[in-house]
């Protein structure tokens, strides 16, 4: 009867606002997420992926030193973008049959001798499981490996470049798609503050911590061979091969990690994240605390590593210190996996739990 | 009370309509659970697309039939169900809808549910109950004998299963955490804070003190409430928002409509009889003539038989094992040192209902023992994320998991793999603390009902 009659009291002092109390508003933090973080990374995706395209036909259309130079360049700056953005591969970007933004833009090892007899064969498909033949890293190997312009001025130069240009396209309308989708669907998303499976707060957890484990498992452990079966580090399954942009790419997809959970905008300012989050969660300080100190154990071995240096070089030169890495890395998941998940109070798994 | 009254007061020949009226709405309940889960998709999700499943301690015998198979199954548990519901083919239909319903939850111990549990012993139990003997199509167009009584034992049994259920959730609720910390609810009810209504009674501050109180003595009362003539109207009102705020609350799926239910079992066979009778008339008004029967008791006049003793003493028995059985099965957690909640030895089928918070994270890692690299395993590439999830903190999933990566990593061609984990575990909102000792070699171990010394000590302060 006690609970009936607290009900009623606080029924009547109901607000139209919703009102916190004691708790965390998850309504601030995603909206933070979507117009500090969703919104401009789709936007500098889009931008950059327009640009690439540009350069592309560029390269195409006169293959030489300077446009494979400035097609280069382009492919970088949007390779780099869409580290950021692949942290959001849900809502519009899982959408796809085909798999979502991170599976179809982001595949690597490439098939490189499928790519090459698609090439051989005119068979620019991009609908359909060849994930491994399509997406950035395709783009790479094609512009990076060291064949590249020997090529494009070949007998196969129009194959090729038929080819280089239905990936560019793919990647253009994956970027155009989501940046119109994100736009349209982000009140949406603002709006789902629930903790059900599935909401926005759930989704946007999951997959940032998918995308953590996609750093620390396979751009990571994967070229270290640290992964069952592995016997010793196999330097071409580094992320970027042809490139070389796998310790930037690995610096810049951290750093977007670690804003998404500070709240840190594109812009650089401090909004609202999942660190104020578990300030209001009981327990959730010292986790907090926990979090920050391992973010800072990364740091102090992720910054000495040059940025310009060779992954593929270190996991054979220097094993030791992307072993160090990956331990920080790994000491992490503790943290932001079981601990995290547990102080939410979010459902993060769509079967029925164990109620009474 | 002696053993012979107490023997003549259980055989007192009481009405049957309770356990009609059971039948009905427990039959019911099992059709929108069984088309729900249908429906979700979860056959797919949880039984046909995960390479792995758990299994229950003894039945990793039990095989998982083709993808046709757990469909033709799901359809037959909607069937049998609906038979039980309508009270045709009874006897079968309640033997099909048991094992149809408990194959399916013996399949994959990661979805053990304790309602799950309940439904299963329910489902058991009615197959011996003659619940169909009236306002039954069994009566009606079979005509099989109808009962108006039947021995007061048969109602109770199901009244005595309800009050198990409750009063062990209640009794589980009495420790440190639930009541002086008030936890887990200081993490569960913020978390629901912008619901409508409800929500600034969720992020009050004192509200988990109050919830973890409430509730406890609701569950270790209410059946006792319900027993009760003179309380059972407010003890029930008292059922239904309990459990519309826990379904509010928690991702519960069906069970609070179970529970809603279920607890009718407690009102009177007046009660029951009017809203059947209800039912009737609304039935013969859009029912063609012929299909009201005399088991419908409005307007006819009841059948008086009392169902008789003589074969059903055997089964009595049987009734009196299984609810020793079921008394002490949940208190077998007394038998093991530990820490219940660290260790969880006993923790299952005990009653233990949305308890605590718990979760862990669990690396895997892989080594041919003869100083080779330790290769770490992306636990998403063998088990889907609730299989993870619930693997990740239970000792006897782990130990499971790690017997599963034994033979997939021999197969794959490392002789003899040795099998290692970092897991690390929070209970309620304490930081997360290794389970065991990382260098053991968890292929090694077996799981059994003895005692797990191989996990560490409770490591946080009691």
């Amino acid at each position: 009867m006690l609970s009936f009659v607290l009900l009623s009291l606080f029924a009547c002092q109901e607000k139209d606002a919703p009102d916190s109390g004691n708790a965390f508003n998850r309504e601030t933090l995603l909206l933070q997420v979507a117009d500090a973080m969703i919104l401009p990374v789709f936007d500098s995706l889009a931008l950059s992926a327009e640009r690439l395209n540009m350069q592309l036909n560029a390269f195409i259309t006169q293959p030489d030193q300077a446009s494979l130079l400035a097609a280069q360049n382009a492919w970088s700056k949007a390779f780099l973008h869409f580290q950021v953005a692949r942290i959001f591969s849900f809502g519009p970007s899982e959408t796809d049959v085909l798999g979502d933004l991170s599976e179809n833009l982001g595949t690597w090892p490439i098939d490189t001798s499928g790519l090459e007899s698609r090439i051989q064969a005119s068979d620019s498909n991009m609908k359909d499981f060849r994930r491994d033949t399509r997406g950035f890293l395709a783009l790479e190997y094609v512009l990076f490996e060291p064949q590249t312009m020997a090529r494009f001025q070949g007998p196969d130069a129009a194959k090729r470049s038929r080819y280089l240009y239905a990936v560019s396209s793919d990647i253009l309308d994956w970027s155009r798609r989501l940046k119109i989708d994100w736009l349209a669907y982000s009140p949406n998303f603002k709006k789902d503050s629930g903790k059900s499976a599935g909401s926005s707060t759930s989704e946007l957890y999951n997959h940032w911590l998918q995308s953590y484990e996609l750093i620390k498992n396979y751009k990571v452990a994967l070229p270290a061979g640290l992964q069952v079966g592995q016997t010793a580090a196999v330097p071409s399954l580094v992320e970027s091969n042809y490139a070389h942009l796998s310790i930037r790419s690995i610096k810049i997809h951290q750093a977007a990690i670690e804003a998404l959970w500070y709240g840190k905008g594109m812009d650089g300012q401090e909004g609202i994240g999942f660190d104020d989050y578990l300030l209001k969660s009981a327990g959730g300080e010292a986790l907090r605390n926990a979090i920050i100190a391992q973010w800072g154990r990364i740091h102090t071995v992720l910054d000495p590593i040059d940025e310009n240096s060779k992954l593929s070089e270190l996991v054979v030169n220097e094993p030791e210190t992307v072993l160090a890495l990956f331990t920080e890395l790994q000491k992490m998941t503790r943290y932001i996996k079981g601990d995290m998940s547990s102080l939410l109070g979010i459902a993060i798994t769509y079967s029925s739990s164990d109620g009474d | 009370m002696g053993i012979s009254r107490l023997n003549k007061y259980i055989d007192e020949p009481v009405a049957l309509s309770p356990l009609v009226g059971f039948r009905i709405l427990f039959g019911a309940a099992m059709v929108l659970s069984t088309l729900r889960f249908i429906a979700l998709g979860w056959i797919d999700d949880h039984y046909i697309r995960p390479l792995f499943h758990f299994s229950y301690f003894g039945f990793s015998w039990l095989p998982i039939g083709p993808d046709w198979f757990l469909y033709l199954v799901h359809g037959l548990l909607l069937l049998a169900s609906l038979g039980v519901m309508f009270g045709l083919y009874y006897r079968f239909a309640a033997i099909l809808q048991f094992l149809c319903f408990t194959y399916t939850e013996l399949l994959d111990l990661t979805y053990y549910l304790n309602h799950y549990y309940y439904v299963s012993l329910v489902c058991l139990l009615l197959i011996f109950l003659p619940a169909n003997r009236s306002f039954s199509l069994d009566v009606f167009w079979r005509k099989i004998q109808a009962y108006s009584r039947v021995p007061r034992w048969m109602p109770f049994s199901l009244m005595m299963m309800m009050a198990i259920v409750y009063t062990y959730a209640g009794l589980a609720k009495i420790n440190h955490d639930w009541l002086i910390e008030a936890l887990p609810l200081r993490i569960w009810l913020p978390a629901s804070y912008n619901l409508p209504i409800l929500g600034p009674l969720f992020a009050w501050k004192y509200s988990p003190w109050l919830f973890s109180w409430v509730g406890m003595f609701y569950d270790c009362t209410i059946a006792f409430f319900l027993w009760n003539r003179k309380t059972r109207p407010w003890a029930y009102v008292s059922v239904i928002v309990f459990h519309t705020l826990t379904g509010i609350l928690f991702q519960i799926g069906v069970f609070p409509l179970v529970m809603m239910a279920g607890t009718l079992i407690f009102f009177s066979p007046q009660w029951h009889e009017r809203w059947m009778n209800a039912l009737s008339r609304s039935l013969q008004s859009i029912l063609p003539k012929t299909t009201i029967d005399q088991s419908i008791p409005s307007k006819h006049p009841q059948p008086k038989t009392t169902m008789v003793h003589g074969p059903w003493s055997m089964v009595k028995l049987v009734f009196l094992l299984f609810f020793c059985f079921q008394v002490l099965f949940p208190l077998r957690y007394l038998a093991y040192p530990g820490n219940l909640f660290w260790t969880e030895e006993g923790y299952r089928f005990s009653w233990r209902v949305m308890l605590v918070e718990k979760a862990g994270t669990a690396q895997f890692y892989i080594s041919n023992g003869k100083g080779g690299i330790k290769g770490m395993v992306d636990n998403a590439l063998h088990l889907n994320a609730h299989q993870e999830k619930q693997m990740s903190y239970q000792p006897d999933m782990l130990l499971q998991y790690a017997d599963y990566l034994h033979d997939y990593y021999k197969n794959t061609g490392i002789n003899d793999p040795v099998v290692t984990a970092e897991v690390h575990v929070t209970l309620n909102a304490r930081p997360s603390q290794l389970l065991f000792d990382p260098s053991i070699n968890l292929a090694k171990l077996n799981d059994s009902w003895s005692t797990k010394n191989w996990l560490n000590p409770y490591p946080w302060k009691e």
